[in-house]
């Protein structure tokens, strides 16, 4: 305890109060929200009273993750253009997201994806799997998120690995298990209003010294890179037309089958309301892969050669320091306080989302409308998602724990990866395609869930990085482009082949489906009465 | 909390089978179309030259040094900004309207 104290006071002071006034008032408001989780609607979906704007920022704030802001810095510094790639691939799902997903899935479902993908199917043997699907792609972000913590605050704030994993795990665990959605969502707005805030601070210093031009950063940048003007181009990072087209395929279709976020559209009044918060979210979120950008290249600028924050040609901290550096040299110690505890509620809203949609899941999925479809009731289900809550954080911390010294890099990947090929074509293939079946909507997220893990379990990343074995199986790095048409081929084959009895229900159902996704007429509408 | 589920009178087939229905999915798709299309191509249009030829997103015009693969770049995020404000705005008109016909009409 007195190595920690002696830690906490060689630490930036900015850092210190920011993160220390973050956490007091998330955790105030945390209370606040607890006194009104009455119903499982309250802790899912914050009773669908939160109006769009607020809702853009949250889901800005629950999308922007660490990875990105610290990650893509990173990428860019190191690399320059192939950074940008990742924050194109993170934004060009958005306007499918609304364009086809936000209205059916806000006027079909309650709380989950779950909810539209076992609308007119056998509801049990569909939740399993979607519930299936959402834990794993939710688990792979955990993990990520929890390691890359981890790492970072022992950098930033000189606290030991596993303390710093353990604060991040009981924070999540409050917000959610007492505040639910409503605490959640508003952790994660005040996260994306500092984020914001951080990085236009950041943007606004290296663009202001450059006069405002582009092309003088680019200059100065190409001039000082040890790539010199290969930086302006695509590099390294995708070996091959195969791996650049498959990421670009998880990034591009991952975000439609995140349940973290799709969760989002269900805590506003209606689906005219959820598609006002994509338009603001994809807002925000590509103005800030551009401040991002601007970012790392000023990074380049300010930071190589910059014998304050490089050691034998080496960043300090690595890569990852990027952004929270430059804020130190363009405004010392105050910005770099600041910047250092936004980089820390990042993860903290992060984290409390992922682990609310993995919580619904086990709760609303697998125990009220699979174990105990008969009786559950609202209260029973309330507690089993706070137990779930407090178990998925024990495990992240755990996972936290043990991946200590892997690089999990690819686990971002593979939750994108998850996405696209297990939950988007169930998702997309249920709204719109009347012929499919119960037995084709499980085969495709089985497949699409199998495929997408297996080959990277086969790939580099993990077969020879982590197993140690002298050749990958799989030679690509990214899965999707085979993992995600195979779930739609999965869905259609074994839908059009399907003649059983409960094919005829399921195919019979579509009309009515189609009605309430097309029009909201018998939609969800939720109103709390507190 | 109340959760009304459907509660419409006229079924479904009743619904589907209107000119008010009929001219919403058409307008949709009117919409819904050109917006997909148009992301899927400029993104995968993107992808492709990273793929197949990097070099030509290095090259720059004029005087610039910046290069057109970074303004393509900085373009997509701003396009994709614009399709969702887009498709917004466009579905506020004609369509909300005939949403509140169809739901006047049948609920």
């Amino acid at each position: 305890m007195d190595g920690f104290l002696t830690t906490l006071g060689n630490l930036n002071g900015t850092a210190v109060f920011i993160f220390l006034a973050f956490v007091g008032v998330t955790l105030g408001i945390t209370h606040w929200a607890s006194r009104r989780m009455k119903t499982t609607s309250d802790a899912y979906s914050a009773g669908g009273q939160i109006t769009p704007l607020q809702n853009g920022l949250a889901i800005t704030g629950d999308y922007v993750s660490a990875a990105s802001f610290l990650g893509i810095s990173g990428m860019v510094y190191m690399s320059g253009f192939d950074g940008l790639i990742y924050a194109i691939g993170f934004l060009v799902g958005w306007p499918l997201v609304m364009a086809l997903i936000s209205e059916p899935l806000r006027n079909l479902g309650k709380y989950n994806f779950s909810d539209v993908a076992s609308y007119r199917f056998k509801a049990r043997p569909i939740r399993v799997m979607a519930s299936f699907g959402s834990l794993a792609t939710v688990f792979c972000y955990l993990i990520a998120q929890m390691v890359g913590a981890g790492k970072l605050i022992e950098v930033l704030f000189g606290l030991p690995y596993l303390s710093a994993v353990v604060i991040v795990g009981i924070l999540m665990m409050i917000y959610v298990m007492f505040g639910g959605m409503l605490a959640t969502t508003w952790v994660q707005l005040i996260k994306a209003v500092l984020v914001l805030f951080g990085a236009s601070t950041i943007a606004f210093l290296v663009l202001h010294h450059f006069n405002f031009s582009l092309d003088a950063i680019a200059v100065a940048a190409v001039d000082v890179h040890e790539k010199g003007s290969a930086i302006l181009a695509p590099g390294t990072l995708l070996k091959d037309p195969v791996s650049a087209i498959s990421l670009g395929m998880a990034l591009m279709f991952g975000t439609a089958g995140l349940p973290h976020i799709l969760m989002r559209f269900f805590t506003v009044r209606d689906a005219q309301a959820a598609k006002k918060s994509i338009f603001y979210a994809t807002g925000f979120i590509g103005f800030f892969y551009m401040l991002v950008f601007i970012i790392g290249f000023g990074a380049i600028v300010f930071l190589t050669k910059n014998p304050d924050f490089v050691q034998d040609g080496k960043l300090i901290g690595g890569t990852n320091m990027v952004a929270v550096h430059l804020a130190h040299a363009l405004g010392g110690n105050l910005l770099y306080g600041f910047v250092s505890a936004v980089a820390f509620s990042t993860i903290l809203a992060v984290v409390a989302g992922l682990t609310l949609a993995g919580a619904s899941a086990i709760s609303h999925d697998l125990y009220a409308n699979v174990f105990k479809r008969e009786g559950s009731n609202d209260a029973g289900e309330l507690k089993v998602m706070r137990i779930a809550t407090l178990s998925i954080s024990l495990i992240a911390i755990l996972l936290g724990i043990a991946f200590e010294n892997q690089n999990v890099a690819f686990m971002v990947g593979l939750a994108f990866a998850i996405g696209a090929s297990a939950n988007f074509p169930v998702i997309l293939t249920s709204i719109y395609w009347s012929r499919m079946t119960t037995r084709g909507a499980l085969a495709g997220g089985w497949v699409g869930l199998g495929v997408a893990v297996t080959l990277v379990v086969l790939s580099k990343t993990v077969w020879v990085n982590l197993f140690h074995y002298d050749a990958p199986i799989f030679p690509y790095e990214y899965p999707a482009l085979f993992s995600m048409p195979l779930s739609f081929l999965a869905i259609w084959l074994f839908s059009v082949t399907d003649n059983s009895e409960r094919a005829g229900i399921d195919r019979a159902g579509f009309d009515a489906q189609y009605v309430r996704s097309q029009t909201g007429i018998g939609a969800s509408t939720q109103v709390s009465n507190h | 909390m109340t959760s009304s589920e459907n509660s419409s009178s006229a079924t479904p087939q009743q619904i589907l089978a209107s000119p008010e229905f009929r001219a919403l999915v058409q307008e949709r798709r009117r919409l819904w179309v050109p917006v997909v299309a148009t992301i899927i191509c400029a993104y995968f249009g993107f992808i492709s030259f990273v793929a197949f030829a990097p070099a030509a997103l290095g090259r720059t015009f004029g005087t610039h040094t910046v290069s057109i693969g970074i303004y393509a770049g900085l373009a997509l995020l701003v396009l994709s900004f614009l399709l969702t404000a887009l498709y917004l705005r466009l579905s506020n008109g004609r369509i909300n309207t005939l949403l509140e016909d169809i739901r006047h009409k049948f609920q």
